[in-house]
């Protein structure tokens, strides 16, 4: 098996992380809202809540 | 229950046998049983435990991932700076996609919505919405992972580390595509799973456009996690609790990785810098980083 190695100091680095800010999260909304209106065509939303409804609706009876 | 590894529990934590696929290879096939498609109510698993931000993870299923081509073709295409960039329909996805591979019956996509370092990563939208396009499935697009953890040519240690939260909402009932771009030690596929799951959805399968060496075998095998007890008892379930799940939940690569670590000092400083880490991203978000974000629900 291999052995994995690690940092030799005492302390691990810790990763860098930090949450969205509001201006990126917007950005991803729009990214994917962008990228579903080409793919999917402008109308993409509306069938998307009606198949969202449909959806819920199934849920329920079952 | 943490910590805990009675023959009950080992069993809980499979995968619902009600959830096997129904062996629907052809698209056609796909869509029909799509439309025919019935609601499991989803089984309760250990390893998705609702709770505070730290409490995510899972197990995945080894026989729901299916990687669309070779490992790394998405790197090399040349395609692949406009699809970042979100120029769709890329030839990528047109070339990559291959829905006959996809033999599982969902209703709903969810792509990996992801900021890598400072930009936001177009491919798992892309690739998403060309299966949702195909396939007739709802898109969703308002789960996201909320921290920026850079795992491109990260090494595993960053990669336990650096475990992405989810927050967002999904439809309870869903079944689930994950689509993301590249899977390599799993935590992301399996930490939206157990995001997804927790809110009363299931996750039937996951898709990505390559895969890193053994990263498609998500399911952490009995030998590999008893391999992992045995040398770290305590320190590995210590160690999942601090990342926010536990030790039957690590994903295969990550349980290979940590059993292949030296001694248990080397343990016991990744439980350090675990501990350090979720204190870091309280103090984050107590501060309201995430200002217009809203914090993550806890049905229990």
């Amino acid at each position: 098996m291999l052995a994995y190695t690690m940092s030799s100091s005492d302390k691990l680095k810790l990763p860098e992380t930090r949450f969205l800010t509001p201006k990126e999260d917007q950005q991803l909304t729009d990214l994917a809202e962008d990228i579903a209106e080409k793919m999917l065509g402008p109308d993409w939303k509306e069938r998307q809540e009606q198949r969202r409804a449909a959806l819920s609706e199934e849920s329920v009876q079952q | 229950m943490p910590g805990s590894r009675d023959s009950s529990q080992a069993n809980m934590k499979r995968f619902p046998k009600a959830l096997t696929p129904s062996g629907t290879a052809t698209t056609k096939g796909l869509r029909d049983a799509n439309a025919a498609a019935t609601h499991q109510p989803p089984e309760r698993n250990p390893c998705l435990k609702p709770g505070s931000i730290d409490h995510l993870g899972g197990i995945f299923p080894t026989w729901s991932f299916r990687p669309q081509c070779t490992n790394f073709v998405a790197a090399r295409h040349t395609s692949r700076p406009n699809a970042e960039r979100g120029k769709p329909p890329s030839k990528l996805s047109r070339k990559l996609v291959k829905p006959g591979k996809i033999a599982f019956v969902f209703d709903t996509v969810v792509p990996i919505m992801q900021f890598d370092r400072d930009k936001p990563n177009a491919l798992p939208i892309v690739y998403a919405a060309a299966l949702a396009k195909h396939f007739d499935a709802y898109l969703e697009t308002g789960v996201r992972q909320v921290n920026v953890v850079s795992h491109t040519l990260a090494d595993a240690q960053t990669r336990i580390l650096g475990q992405p939260i989810f927050m967002g909402k999904i439809q309870p009932g869903s079944r689930v595509l994950i689509v993301d771009d590249v899977v390599t030690y799993g935590s992301t596929l399996a930490n939206l799973r157990g995001w997804l799951e927790q809110q009363g959805a299931t996750v039937v399968g996951a898709t990505t456009l390559a895969a890193g060496f053994g990263g498609t075998k998500l399911a952490l095998p009995d030998n590999v996690r008893d391999r992992l007890l045995d040398r770290f008892p305590r320190q590995a379930e210590t160690l999942a609790n601090q990342l926010g799940f536990s030790a039957e939940c690590f994903t295969n690569r990550e349980a290979r990785f940590l059993t292949g670590l030296k001694n248990e000092e080397e343990m016991q400083r990744l439980i350090v810098a675990a501990q350090e880490l979720t204190l870091l991203q309280v103090r984050q978000l107590s501060i309201g980083r995430t200002n217009e974000i809203d914090p993550p629900s806890h049905p229990c």
